[in-house]
This record gives structure tokens, C-alpha cells and sequence, in this order.
């Protein structure tokens, strides 16, 4: 049997969650103290979700990055790959605030500029 | 620009953004921010990791997202700002003296100001770092501004002192863009920073972690080459047989930040030798009449949207200072940091008027009950238990007028205390 350490997220308490794990299969988990601790720490071992935060290029020589974000949480392992796909971009401004600068670089996911550009 | 200021705000990051707003939607119009850099927004532009407003908005912003907000909202409301100009001096009578490349010296004798200038990175001198002068050592938030705003990575060995929060920020985002973090090491016994962080920057990527560690040598002439490390004991005293040897092109110091006051001492400002910001009262008024603050420049925050709320109740004040609705209190009650607390925001309150205080504990600790005692009659007016506190995470607790109702005539001081509940 293994275990599988979690600290919990959900909330300021950050409870320590331990998942005991069986040939692959989840059979107890403890240390939780809500419903949401136990899901979150069920989520991280099957498939831990981040949002990514990153920057692209733009053409713009006083304003070189524009800061992006993925429109959803996106899994753990696809952080690096959407980086090299991140750093082939350029962008000519203006850009708005939530345009989509990446469609689709994982499906379902968009990637969006947090701030305005003016050119 | 009209030269009949009521209201100056000084610095246009979200402190002073907060306060301007609330400052003119309560009525005052002469209004004016000043701003040294050349957008407002202040470090937010430079955070663009998300995690902002998740209090205040109820949404997972970016820095860039939280900013933008309070910045369209400035315009919508038309207040005036000033962006490239440098406030020089502050007299006590509130003669403010700036500068700027386009109007040169500007003279402006405001009827009130919030002091919202934010804090400064601690270097390498604040702590005594020993070793050799080369390049490549940097403070986290200015390496934060290369990467993110400017478009360069200081290097791609890199070694990060202290676990405060950008320096574990830093180690995530050095890591997503192909550095390699060889270590992140800290003085303490536990992390600096919040628990988030530490999952999502350091143990998401495997960052090893050196605890209750410092750095006793810096190795490179040019450029740094490397650093020793070596562990502390409980005695505070260098462990020599434990040193190793790390090599690195790059050092990030997240050792701290220091409120940025040289003008509120000009004003004749009081400071508080712990926070190291001004000594305020509930309504975020120095003892400068007249003269708020509210922000970093008053203690150091971990949460933007405690940055915000607070300087709206500085924007609140000034507005009314100006109407003049904010007679000077009647009584001043000290609130005092006791057994388990660091520091409590506000230094002084009336007494008769709900209040939040804000506070940080001195050590982690589980179980705790945090007691408000009056000290003249040793009565407790209120207590909150709390299972988790970390010196990271900020506490607020709220005073509500009933709890004050059952001050002593005489009380002048409450003790705030944070130990183990029975």
C-alpha cells in the first residue's frame, strides 16, 4: 500500500489529507475535515488542475510581454507543453482585456490577455 | 490642473487607487493622484499570477485583471493623476513639493493627504550577506519585473533566499520559463509565505527546500558562480559542519519588505518601530491632522484586497476631514499587541465606533483563542477561536459597538492576545 500526502487548498485551515492507495486504487482517505477537503485531495492524486499564468511577445517595443492566463484550470503535466507553445507567439497591438491570444491550445481551453494594450 | 487640491493622494497602486475612488464617489472634487511611474497600477502590473480579489471581487484575478478595474473606475470618474512625477517633500503644514519632466517643480498645499506610496524590497545590505560584490543578485520583485514586464531572465541557475511570498512566486515562474531553481533556502523553521504557494510554486515542481538554512558565503567576481549554505540551530548559531556548497549564476533575495516612509517622516509623521509604517487610528488617520495612510506604506499586507478595503476607509476619512465630519475623538483607547501577536492596525481607537482590526501573530500555532481585554478592568470584550494562525496570514477581527458598550470609563488601553485555548 501506498500513501499519497495532500495539503489541502480549499481553505485557510490547509488540512494535511493523506490518501492510502492500493494498486492504484484510492481505499481510505484521511485527515480531511469537509466534504470539499476530501474531493480536492481525491482530484490531486488522479489529476492535479492549474491555472497557467504566463506572458507572450508582442511587437510592441515599450510594452514587450502581454501577461495571459488559461481560461480554465489545466492539467498539471500540460503546464510545460503550453509554455513552448506560449513562447512561439507574438502579438501586434492593441489588444482588449480578455481577447483570446491562444484559441484552443488544449481543447476547450483558450488563452487570454489580462491587460489592455493600446499600439 | 487645478491648483486648489482637497484631497492628494500619494502613489497609484492599489492603496491609493482604493482611496481616490472612495474619496470621490463620498463627494470631495478636487482630487488628485500622484504617480511615479508611467501607468497607474502600481507592483500589480507586474503580478500576473492570478489569486488577486478572491475576497473583495469574489473572483480569481490576475494582478494586471485587479488593477484594471480600480484604474478604469478612476477614469470613469474622472479624477485627475498625474503619471512620471516624483513627490519630493512633505512639510508637516502638508506644503507638498513634486516634480516632473513636463511641469517641472509643482507646489501643491492640499487640505488633506493619503499616504499611499506602498514598500521597498529589503537587499542585500539589510541583511548582512557576506561574500564577494558580483552580478547576478537581485531582489525578487525586481527580477518579477524583468521577467514579466520586461522581458528578460536574469539567469538559469538561480538561488532563492527567503520563502516569503514573491520568492516562492519567482521559483515557479523562473522554473515555467526553463530556469533550473537549485534551492530555495529560509532562516526560519517553516515557509515565509502562505501555504499556496508552497504547493503550487515549490511542490508542484519538486524545488527542494532548505529550512531553518542561510547563506554564509557568495562565490564569483564577476558573476555569481555559487553560495554556501549552512544550517542554524535552535540557538540562533551557524552549524559550520553542515555548510555545502550550491552553484548558481543567479541570487533572488525575497527577504522582506520595508514600508517606504522618508516622506511621512518629512510630514512629522510618527512611525511604529515594528511595522515600520505610520501609528494610525481607526480612521486611518496619522498624528499628522489631516495626513492618512493606508496600505503597505502602513504595514506590510499579504492580500491586496485587505489593501483595498483599508484605504477605502482612509479616502472615507479624508473625505470627511474635508466636510469637516471627522472631529478629532474624544478619547483615544491604545490597542496594544500582547502575549502571541506581532502588531495591531489601528494603533488607536475612539471607542465609539466599530472597528476591524487587522494583526499578525508572532509564532504558528494551532487551537488559539484570540482575546480583546480591557486593560483598566481586565474584562475580555471579545474573543474569536482560531484552529491555524501563521505569521503569514493576516487576522482580522471586527469590534462591533455592542462589544465596546462595556469599555471602563477609564480604559485607555485594550491588549489583543493570541495563546492556547483551554
Amino acid at each position: 500500500m501506498e500513501k499519497f500526502e495532500v495539503i489541502c487548498l480549499v481553505c485557510p485551515l490547509a488540512c494535511n489529507i493523506t490518501l492510502s492507495v492500493q494498486k492504484g486504487k484510492v481505499i481510505d482517505v484521511t485527515g480531511f475535515k469537509c466534504n470539499k477537503g476530501e474531493e480536492y485531495a481525491l482530484q490531486e492524486y488522479i489529476s492535479p488542475q492549474r491555472i497557467l499564468t504566463s506572458t507572450v511577445k508582442t511587437t510592441d517595443k515599450s510594452k514587450p510581454l502581454l501577461p495571459v492566463i488559461t481560461t480554465v484550470p489545466i492539467s498539471k503535466k500540460l503546464l510545460i507543453p503550453c509554455m513552448k507553445i506560449l513562447a512561439q507567439e507574438e502579438i501586434h497591438p492593441p489588444v482588449k482585456i480578455g481577447q483570446v491570444i491562444v484559441k484552443n491550445i488544449m481543447t476547450g481551453v483558450d488563452v487570454i490577455a489580462t491587460r489592455n494594450l493600446s499600439c | 490642473m487645478n491648483n486648489l487640491v482637497d484631497l492628494l493622494v500619494i502613489g497609484g497602486g492599489p492603496a491609493g487607487l482604493a482611496a481616490a475612488i472612495k474619496a470621490k464617489e463620498a463627494g470631495v472634487e478636487n482630487l488628485l493622484i500622484i504617480e511615479r511611474s508611467e501607468e497607474l497600477g502600481g507592483l500589480l502590473h507586474q503580478c500576473i499570477h492570478d489569486g488577486f480579489g478572491l475576497l473583495y471581487f469574489k473572483e480569481d484575478l490576475t494582478g494586471p485583471e485587479y488593477g484594471y478595474k480600480f484604474i478604469q473606475k478612476v477614469k470613469e470618474l474622472g479624477i485627475d493623476y498625474l503619471l512620471e512625477t516624483m513627490v519630493l517633500d512633505i512639510t508637516p503644514r502638508k506644503e507638498v513639493l513634486a516634480m516632473n519632466a513636463d511641469k517641472g517643480i509643482i507646489r501643491l498645499n492640499p487640505k488633506t493627504i493619503v499616504l499611499a506610496m506602498g514598500c521597498r524590497e529589503r537587499t542585500r545590505h539589510n541583511i548582512h550577506l557576506p561574500g564577494t560584490r558580483p552580478a547576478g543578485i537581485y531582489t525578487a520583485g525586481t527580477a518579477q519585473r524583468l521577467i514579466n514586464v520586461e522581458g528578460y531572465i536574469p539567469g538559469n541557475r538561480v538561488v532563492i533566499l527567503g520563502s516569503g511570498d514573491i520568492g516562492m512566486i519567482m521559483a515557479r515562474r523562473l522554473t515555467l520559463e526553463g530556469a533550473k531553481v537549485e534551492a530555495v533556502v529560509e532562516i526560519l523553521p517553516y515557509i515565509g509565505g502562505l501555504i499556496r504557494n508552497e504547493v503550487q510554486c515549490l511542490r508542484d515542481f519538486d524545488i527542494p527546500v532548505f529550512l531553518g538554512h542561510t547563506i554564509t558565503e557568495i562565490y564569483g567576481l564577476d558573476r555569481i558562480e555559487g553560495i554556501n549554505i549552512s544550517k542554524i540551530n535552535e540557538n540562533g548559531d551557524l552549524v559550520p559542519e553542515t555548510t555545502r556548497k550550491i552553484k548558481c549564476n543567479t541570487l533572488l533575495l525575497s527577504v522582506g519588505l520595508i514600508p517606504e516612509n522618508e516622506l511621512s517622516l518629512n510630514a512629522g509623521v510618527e512611525l511604529d518601530p515594528i511595522t515600520g509604517g505610520p501609528v494610525v487610528d481607526e480612521d486611518m488617520q496619522t498624528n499628522v491632522p489631516g495626513i492618512f495612510a493606508a496600505g503597505n506604506v502602513v504595514h506590510i499586507l499579504d492580500l491586496v484586497d485587505n489593501v483595498s478595503w483599508e484605504a477605502e476607509v482612509a479616502g472615507l476619512s479624508a473625505t470627511k476631514y474635508i466636510l469637516g465630519e471627522l472631529p478629532p475623538s474624544l478619547r483615544k483607547i491604545k490597542v496594544k499587541a500582547g502575549n502571541g501577536i506581532k502588531y495591531v492596525i489601528p494603533s488607536y481607537i475612539s471607542g465609539q465606533k466599530e472597528v476591524n482590526l487587522y494583526m499578525r501573530v508572532s509564532e504558528p500555532e494551532q487551537d488559539v483563542i484570540l482575546k480583546v481585554v480591557d486593560d483598566s478592568t481586565g474584562r475580555c470584550l471579545s474573543k474569536k477561536k482560531l484552529l491555524v494562525v501563521r505569521p503569514s496570514e493576516m487576522i482580522t477581527k471586527k469590534i462591533t459597538e455592542k462589544e465596546l458598550k462595556s469599555l471602563g470609563k477609564r480604559s485607555n488601553q485594550l491588549i489583543l492576545s493570541c495563546v492556547k485555548g483551554e
